[in-house]
């Protein structure tokens, strides 16, 4: 932590002299080259704290599976809400072909959606009985293991993308299904879906053996990711030491192209006008938990952490450096006040979206509606203005480039 | 089917008067209209990354960003099988080539044939029987529907799987530098609802890439009618004839402009058809179920919805592939490209790969109208000669005709897919190889291609990688 001190302390030296240093190149690449280090430390800090939340979620499941009751399914499901928040804050890291989202990176097998419940439980049986004991978990010939190996293989098999792994994953084994009409409650899994005795023990005890499996191969897949953001071990490459010793503008670059492609494309476009537009009540990423209200604010927060080069960590820690905010103001400080009032403002926009998100986008709802409405304009502003803030720091690059989230 | 062999014939032998006159070269120097940086018009966009053909069209304004973005949410999205709690997205199947449209137009880009082992999913296998349908659309086989679904949902058995076997072709250029065609050779094994139609023949399709047929679309008819000229009237070898296909919607006989064979009338109803063939989605213009009376377990199985895609979502998938933005060419300057291009007008591509057309004044998306485009299609059949027909007729279109396939951002599609497999089939493993398939009335041209010398065929390749 002292390391981290001292850091600080000569970024807030930096940024004393910064009207200074700007007229002065090496000193205003030297700048630029510390917001890109506190920006690989706050990356991993994120995601090692995504896989603390993650490990913590694992106990509670060992605690579930060893003893099945209400209070270890709920304590479950709390670990499950805590862990989505470090891991929602990670998301502002995405969308620049880095570790987690290049073309080999696990966030389809770690956040992929819509989950297939089918192909993983059974479901509903009294509507669809053509097949039961189908799924993963009710197939002991097919599947005989339910291993971390297995679930990777399932998931997207063949090319496919049929979603079988990850946080929605583990959300639908401990929530179950939300097929609540009007959507009053979330899913509702019992705790007896997981005791290993009586007349179901062997399908329960596989459905156990999936939800652990499920939570290994996530934290798996965290540390593969924050593998890529420690300092390698002497001499060694890996994503963080190309990506703080290369090009600075570069490094830039998909620092505002991930938080603005968030903003825009991913929230106010795919997770927002997608789920208002569509009309369907479960049209929510995290649907059977109904905490989607919860990850867009979490999303919203690794936003902010991003631009401003500040992060609070689990343990109560702060890291906190030169941000791409001092380069903003220090190019154009107007621009500057502009973008830090789109962050306010979509800030409040993004609270007011209330929980559970499912009643908010009901077509009966107008005033939830509203609020839904309000986080997109907002999101989207903020977008537009990252866009602006990009070009004032030498970087082009043009609304189309962030409008799209991958493929 | 008789018609169709003598016109073949006809045309061979016109084919090979015109290469034996040897009027190849024309022009002098470059003609700029193969040379324009922006093939979109002000659609282009300037990416060339693995993206270059996923970028909304550059002019687009928020508005349409907005819709834009929910269109690819449901593209890119797996479609799950029903009952799910994302019940927007649930009816997958109950038989299936892929869950999602982003799985064979992958990047939105060009589909390829399996690797030995692997089964088929960006390249489909069509279903025809002899007598075609009442428009003259091809007819579905009685058992297994209008192709071989090799994927099934739990309980309901899979149509079957497909082996290819590709036998060498060996040949060489003028110069005596050899060259291997690869000539694919289909089986259907596993066959899980019984044999086929005495009559069914099999038609293999691979995915093309979606970007850019908002603007294809928006091409006036007269402009494509124009081109076509199918006795041949100007005595060029080049015929070029208009497909004339049923519209569902306004029930009338059309210009067909989309598919290998230009058998849809427009984007709403190839995207009708590949939702319902192929991830056994219906939609209100195709409301039918995919199984066939055989298929017990398929029609027992629960369905997502009447329709399973809603005409909101279905308008909005439709919407996303229009306001997909052209790639910008690239290397322009190279004198390589440029002597390419001089190449690619001397051995008469352009007859059918027409370099330009103007969009129309009014367009459903404004930002597609009065845009000056480059796509390199005429968007008409052509006899393509023996080897690259199957046995299907699609409404005007006889089993050797294709239509001319965009060009556009073929220069990306390594990039952007991960491979270079080209034709209906995937058949050609590059671009000169495509080139060395093509027959029929493009004869000529590819004995224009054969005959170069090999810095000639480089820059003729350097040319089409800059699109």
């Amino acid at each position: 932590m002292s390391i981290r001190i001292a850091f600080a302390a000569r970024a807030l030296l930096a940024l004393a002299f910064l009207p200074l240093v700007t007229s002065c190149t090496t000193s205003s690449e030297d700048l630029r080259h510390r917001v890109v280090e506190n920006y690989a430390q706050i990356v991993l800090a994120t995601y090692e704290d995504a896989i603390d939340a993650a490990r913590a979620l694992e106990r509670a499941v060992d605690e579930l599976l060893a003893n099945p009751s209400e209070a270890t399914l709920a304590a479950a499901r709390e670990r499950w809400i805590a862990a989505r928040i470090p891991y929602g804050y990670s998301e502002a890291f995405r969308f620049y072909d880095g570790p987690i989202d290049d073309e080999d990176g696990p966030e389809p097998r770690l956040n992929g959606w819509p989950l297939d419940e089918n192909h993983i439980d059974a479901v509903r049986l009294d509507l669809y009985n053509a097949a039961p004991g189908e799924n993963i978990i009710g197939n002991p010939e097919k599947y005989p293991d339910i291993t971390p190996e297995l679930i990777a293989e399932q998931n997207e098999a063949g090319g496919e993308k049929n979603i079988a792994s990850g946080y929605h994953a583990i959300e639908f084994l401990l929530w179950g299904q939300d097929l609540n009409d009007p959507p009053d409650a979330a899913g509702q899994r019992p705790y007896t879906d997981f005791v290993a005795s009586g007349p179901n023990a062997a399908l329960n005890a596989r459905r156990g053996q999936y939800l652990k499996a499920a939570t290994t191969l996530l934290i798996h897949d965290l540390e593969s990711v924050a593998d890529e953001w420690r300092d390698p071990s002497a001499g060694g490459t890996n994503y963080r030491s190309e990506f703080v010793g290369g090009d600075v503008m570069t490094a830039l670059e998909r620092m505002i192209k991930g938080i603005a492609t968030l903003a825009g494309a991913e929230m106010a476009g795919e997770r927002l006008n997608v789920a208002l537009l569509s009309s369907d009540q479960e049209e929510e990423q995290s649907c059977f938990s109904d905490t989607t209200s919860e990850d867009l604010r979490a999303n919203a927060a690794g936003i902010e952490h991003v631009y401003y080069g500040r992060y609070t960590r689990s343990n109560g820690t702060t890291i906190a450096g030169p941000s791409l905010a001092d380069l903003v103001k220090a190019a154009d400080p107007r621009l500057a006040e502009e973008v830090d009032a789109h962050i306010a403002r979509t800030r409040e926009a993004v609270n007011a979206v209330r929980t559970p998100f499912d009643l908010e986008i009901r077509a009966n709802n107008p005033e939830g509606n509203a609020r839904v409405q309000a986080a997109i304009d907002a999101l989207r502003a903020q977008a537009l203005v990252f866009v602006r803030a990009a070009r004032a720091l030498g970087i082009s690059f043009s609304e189309s480039d962030i409008e799209d989230v991958g493929d | 089917m008789r018609t169709y062999v003598r016109a073949c014939c006809f045309l061979c032998l016109l084919v090979l008067l015109a290469s034996a006159s040897g009027c190849l070269s024309k022009a002098s120097a470059p003609d700029e209209t193969l040379l324009v940086p922006h093939s979109g018009g002000a659609t282009t966009v300037t990416v060339t990354d693995r993206h270059a053909f996923s970028r909304p069209a550059a002019n687009l304004d928020i508005q349409a960003r907005a819709t834009f973005s929910i269109g690819n949410a449901f593209f890119n999205s797996p479609w799950v099988v029903a009952p799910a709690t994302a019940a927007a997205r649930d009816g997958l199947g109950p038989l299936f080539n892929a869950r999602s449209c982003d799985a064979c137009h992958n990047n939105d880009g060009r589909g390829r044939p399996p690797e030995p082992g692997e089964q088929p999913i960006s390249l489909v296998i069509q279903f025809a029987t002899a007598a075609p349908g009442p428009h003259g659309e091809p007819a579905a086989d009685p058992r297994y529907g209008a192709n071989l679904n090799p994927f099934a949902v739990a309980g309901v058995p899979a149509e079957g799987s497909l082996r290819i076997r590709y036998r060498e072709i060996h040949g060489t250029f003028a110069d005596g530098e050899p060259f291997v065609l690869l000539a694919p050779e289909y089986e259907l094994v596993d066959l899980a609802y019984g044999p086929l139609d005495a009559s069914t023949g099999f038609s293999p399709r691979a995915a093309p890439a979606v970007f850019g047929v908002g603007l294809l679309e928006a091409i006036p008819e007269e402009q494509i009618l124009a081109l076509a000229d199918p006795n041949d009237a100007d005595g060029d070898g080049i015929s070029g004839r208009p497909n004339r296909v049923w519209n569902r919607r306004t029930q009338r006989v059309e210009l067909g402009r989309f598919g290998w064979k230009a058998n849809q009338p427009d984007i709403e109803h190839q995207t009708a058809a590949a939702f319902s063939s192929e991830m056994g989605l219906t939609t209100s213009l195709l409301p039918g179920s995919i199984c066939t009376e055989v298929q017990r377990e398929c029609l027992a199985a629960p369905s997502g919805g009447d329709p399973e895609v809603s005409d909101e979502i279905f308008q909005r998938v439709v919407q996303y592939q229009r306001t997909l933005g052209v790639p910008a060419r690239r290397n322009l300057d190279d004198p390589m490209v440029r002597a390419g291009a001089k190449l690619f007008a001397a051995a008469g591509c352009p007859a059918c790969h027409h370099p330009t057309f103007v969009t129309a004044a009014t367009t459903a998306e404004p930002a597609l109208a009065n845009q000056t485009i480059h796509p390199f299609t005429d968007l008409l059949l052509h006899d393509m000669g023996p080897e690259l027909a199957d046995t299907r007729a699609d409404f005007d279109a006889s089993p050797s005709e294709w239509r001319t396939p965009p060009l556009w951002g073929l220069g990306l599609q390594k990039t952007v897919n991960g491979h270079t497999r080209l034709l209906h089939d995937g058949r050609a493993r590059n671009v000169a190889e495509a080139i060395l398939w093509h027959g029929g009335e493009s004869t000529r041209a590819r004995e224009a291609f054969r005959s170069m010398s090999k810095q000639e065929r480089e820059a003729l390749l350097k040319f089409l990688e800059s699109l």
